[in-house]
């Protein structure tokens, strides 16, 4: 169980990190689909995993996510900032809880209320464009024509499975819902169809819906047909519940939050209740007057007219006729929700399916269809009404007064629909048609007309509809949803889309080729390397005392070769070892981009970040020691180095800051440079604010060059930020930055150029693992001095030595080099010896940027040495980087001259 | 609980998932049995299935006004389903 939960952690790290890139990848292209569908994978995953974990506050935060990454995945919204940044917080919370989980085994309490904050951001976001067609009232929309535009954003197959199960319901009963959720009652529909094996894994799905909220409507029924009674198998569910209740949609999905893809869930809004219109078809009444009134009422906002108008007519009207049922939704709509107009329009429009309307705002419902809308399935059953409509008006024997006018309706009407589906041609010879039928007075030529165009209508809608058979258009009466319906989102689309993401199962991870190891591990292989340096060692000083204390000569030189042999080997191992400790910058390096993103909004600059060199290598220990230095000096240059946008227009830079990080290997050490284009350091504001704070006296202020002003930023305690922001400027700063990498033998340094920017540059060991140290002798002791400080070796002869404000110093190489006896640095009595020649042996090193000569008494061999830190009771002792093992067993202590050099000043 | 007579299945508590076999078993051998669910608090989705399957007779309901309105929408056929659309 330990175990499986490390593995948790470790893998939901990875998986967080690569939602991080993903997210930092989105930012520049946010429609890339490959991305967004990788996010999706990644957080699934993390999810599932999750579950596996009584930790239900990761769960659902994991679980909005995914949902909202599904919607997105499903282009229901579309990818944004601000989505960006509730993902990216969310990230980060499931870090912080992995931390906890990881430290204390479980995360605090408080946890769970900013989970729910976080999951509540994060269901707005998905269900932010529901909520906009649900809480607008839909008005406004006269102009628009389209009667069902707010349900635009709607179309997708679980809505329409809302609306067919809404079509059985009785009109009295969507009009009691009507009234609920005008009066602003929040009404879901969920249907819940608990998968065949849910038994064997302990649910009880008639428990989770008994634990609803009653509710006003429910259906329970079998997902397939009861089979006879001794086939029936009780451990296979075919159940299929649904009902509608009222709460809101966010308990719904909390409720059902183990379970999402079982169910469905869809808030119902008004316009989904009143459609379709049901009743006896009565063709013939007179409708043609009320319809004119009524329109010029609603024309002129005049609703109690309308209304009066719609009850006269009611009376005459057959109750149970579709025409009644359509008015008494009309007087309900109107009286209800008076500004909901498109639904009145459309309402006014079913009643006379054949009337065209006169009025010139008005359109006909047929040309509200687009040409898009040709590809939805309801679209197609509206079309097909609006054809059967016509059929039957072209087929009426009777000849009214206004015989004429209905031909001009009815070929404007179809003239609309054939527009809508993008068939120019059938509209030209739509014309030819009408001008016949008005010409012989007979509706004859538009009847033969209507029987072409069916055919070819049907074949049209056919291909286009076959995608998605299981839709079923809604059956019954004419314009039972005269909505022009958003093609983009079409069913179509969702079909293809959903057999895309079902192979997702059967997707196969290739063999890992890389294997996860405990740092420990590792560690314990370089300790044993280690030790097998020094023991092999050890050799040479076994052949010397073969050949000098026992005179075995032959004996000497075959140990030497075979120590040659060992000490090939030896070295191969260490190579390799110290190859598994090496780590990619990119480790460090890839929570840049996050880091200037997030920094660069809250500066409100537009900065871009190039990274250069990810892949190069270094020792785990550097590149660890690496990360807060390298994030504090690329805070600087946001804060400090770059402009705002405005800034940089103004002195004609372009408004985007350019920062660049990059790695680079050079001999033995790996230098990371970081360069901004901003503005510069300005080496006389430096000077002053050294010379304001007590750092620099007046001669040093008039005698510092441009450069050794600007590397006075590194002294500690100085700033120059005018203001304390939070992101840097706390008078802590790039003094901790030197510290820092001064701890792993790494050097900094900075140039900039005022108005063009600055430039810092990192440079570190490569490995920390193996030192290569000078051995030399002060007072019969051995003392190691690393390599990397030492210059040169020259013996000086006394005589050179001349006194310089009472230091020895030395002329060496045209250079004054001073000098200090090692014996001194380490307060021995004994003055340094000189050799038979009287010249002294003087290591010249490089402390920071000046030279230094120390005297000792005698050069040695200079060896590989593991160096370990000096511990215990030894390790406040100032002056020794560590101490090693040597061949013949004894220690040797290496100096850190740095520390030494400033201890004896 | 579930005890099986003669021509009675007597439901008390709740009726567990185990008992979705002995009652399918009960209900092929006894076409005509009758159901009781009066003691009834809540039964099993595999049992409930069953009963949907079987369309036995019902006795009586349970007692809470909740649970007995479930049962009756999916164990009585078409009460309080409404189907209404003539079309």
């Amino acid at each position: 169980m330990i175990s499986l939960l490390q593995q948790f952690l470790t893998e939901a790290r990875e998986i967080l990190e690569a939602v991080g890139d993903q997210l930092i990848g989105l930012e520049t292209a946010p429609h890339d689909a490959a991305r967004i569908n990788e996010l999706f994978r990644l957080v699934h995953t993390l999810k599932g995993n999750s579950g596996l974990f009584d930790f239900p506050d990761l769960t659902k935060v994991l679980h909005s996510a995914e949902d909202l990454m599904d919607a997105v995945r499903n282009e229901q919204i579309t990818y944004t900032q601000t989505l960006a940044d509730h993902l990216l917080a969310a990230a980060d919370f499931i870090s912080i809880l992995l931390d906890e989980i990881q430290t204390q085994g479980c995360y605090t309490a408080e946890r769970a209320t900013e989970a729910q904050t976080l999951i509540t951001a994060l269901r707005t976001l998905r269900h932010s464009s529901d909520v906009h067609s649900e809480t607008t009232p839909p008005p406004i929309e006269i102009q628009s024509g389209a009667p069902a535009n707010s349900l635009l954003s709607r179309n997708t197959p679980t809505h329409q499975s809302l609306l067919k199960t809404l079509a059985i319901l009785p009109e009295s009963e969507r009009m009691t819902y009507y009234r609920q959720l005008a009066a602003g009652m929040t009404n879901c529909w969920v249907r819940y169809q608990p998968e065949e094996e849910c038994f064997y894994k302990g649910e009880d799905p008639f428990f989770l819906i008994t634990q609803l909220p009653t509710p006003s409507w429910r259906r329970v029924s079998s997902r397939e047909s009861w089979p006879a009674l001794f086939e029936l198998d009780a451990y296979r569910c075919n159940l299929e519940f649904e009902l509608i209740v009222t709460a809101p949609i966010d308990e719904l999905f909390e409720h059902f939050r183990y379970i999402p893809e079982q169910v469905i869930i869809e808030q119902i809004v008004l316009n989904d209740l009143i459609w379709p219109l049901v009743g006896i078809e009565k063709a013939g009444i007179a409708l043609d007057d009320f319809i004119r009134t009524a329109q010029t009422r609603l024309a002129t906002n005049d609703l109690t007219g309308l209304r009066h108008a719609v009850r006269t007519l009611l009376e005459l009207t057959a109750p149970e006729s579709r025409i009644a049922s359509a008015l008494r939704w009309l007087l309900l709509t109107t009286e209800i929700t008076p500004l909901a107009h498109t639904i009145h329009h459309a309402l006014l429009a079913s009643i006379a399916p054949s009337y065209t309307l006169s009025d010139q705002n008005a359109t006909p419902p047929a040309a509200a269809i687009n040409t898009t809308a040709a590809l939805d399935p309801l679209c197609f059953a509206v079309q097909q009404d609006i054809l059967t409509a016509a059929r039957t008006i072209a087929e009426l024997t009777d000849t009214p007064p206004h015989w004429a006018g209905r031909m001009h309706a009815l070929a404007s009407g179809l003239a609309g629909l054939f527009t809508s589906l993008d068939q120019p041609t059938a509209v030209e010879t739509l014309k030819i048609a009408l001008e016949q039928s008005l010409m012989t007075g007979t509706a004859t030529p538009m009847q033969a007309w209507l029987a072409a165009q069916s055919t070819s209508i049907q074949v049209l809608t056919e291909t286009i509809t076959a995608p998605a058979p299981q839709i079923s258009p809604i059956s019954n009466g004419t314009h039972s949803l005269p909505a022009a319906r958003n093609g983009q989102h079409s069913s179509a689309v969702a079909a293809d889309d959903d057999a895309k993401f079902g192979r997702r199962a059967e997707d196969n991870l290739p063999a890992p080729r890389t294997l996860k190891v405990d740092q420990g591990k590792v560690d314990r292989l370089m300790n044993l390397i280690g030790e097998m340096v020094v023991a092999k060692n050890a050799l040479p000083y076994l052949a010397g005392r073969a050949e000098n204390l026992f005179g075995v000569r032959e004996l000497a030189r075959e140990i030497k070769a075979q120590y040659a042999v060992i000490n090939r080997i030896a070295e191969d191992m260490q190579d390799a070892i110290m190859q598994v400790r090496m780590m990619p910058v990119s480790f460090v390096l890839q929570r840049f981009p996050r880091l200037v993103r997030d920094l660069a909004r809250k500066l409100n600059k537009d900065v871009q970040l190039t990274m250069e060199g990810e892949d190069t290598e270094a020792d785990k220990n550097i590149i660890e020691a690496l990360a807060d230095p390298l994030v504090h000096c690329v805070r600087n240059s946001l804060d400090h180095g770059l402009e705002t946008s405005e800034q940089r227009r103004a002195v004609g830079k372009s408004t985007t800051g350019h920062l660049i990080i990059r790695a680079t290997t050079v001999s033995d050490r790996v230098v990371i440079e970081i360069i901004d284009d901003g503005r510069g350091i300005d080496a006389q504001v430096i000077r002053h604010k050294a010379y304001e704070r007590g750092l620099i006296d007046e001669v040093q202020l008039e005698r510092l060059t441009d450069h050794e002003a600007i590397n006075l930023v590194f002294l500690p305690g100085f700033s120059t930020a005018e203001q304390i922001t939070d992101v840097s400027g706390r008078g802590v700063g790039m003094d901790v930055v030197r510290t820092a990498i001064a701890k792993v033998n790494g050097h900094i340094e900075l140039t900039s150029e005022r108005g063009k920017g600055t430039r810092l540059k990192l440079s570190l060991p490569l490995s920390m693992a193996v030192t290569n140290v000078m051995i030399v002798r002060a007072h019969e002791r051995r003392f190691g001095i690393p390599m990397d400080a030492v210059v040169e070796t020259v013996r000086v002869p006394r005589n050179s030595i001349s006194i310089v404000k009472h230091r020895q110093t030395v002329v060496l190489r045209g250079r004054l080099v001073p000098l200090v006896a090692l014996n001194n640095l380490l307060g021995l009595s004994e003055p340094p010896h000189a050799n038979d020649d009287d010249a002294y042996a003087t290591l010249v090193v490089r402390i920071g940027n000046e030279h230094l000569g120390i005297l000792v008494d005698d050069f040695r061999e200079t060896v590989d040495i593991i160096l370990k830190p000096l511990n215990g009771i030894l390790a406040p002792l100032k002056g020794y980087a560590g101490s090693a093992l040597l061949g013949d067993g004894s220690v040797l202590l290496v100096l850190d001259l740095q520390e030494l050099v400033s201890c004896s000043n | 609980m579930l005890e099986l007579t003669n021509n009675t299945a007597i439901v008390t508590d709740v009726l567990a998932v185990e008992d979705a076999e002995p009652l399918l078993v009960w209900l092929q051998q006894h076409p005509h049995g009758k159901v009781d669910l009066s003691g009834c608090t809540h039964l099993h989705s595999a049992t409930l299935q069953v009963l949907m399957a079987a369309q036995p007779t019902f006795i009586a309901w349970p007692p809470a006004a909740d649970l007995a309105a479930w049962l009756q929408v999916a164990l009585k056929v078409n009460t309080n389903v409404a189907v209404s659309n003539p079309f």
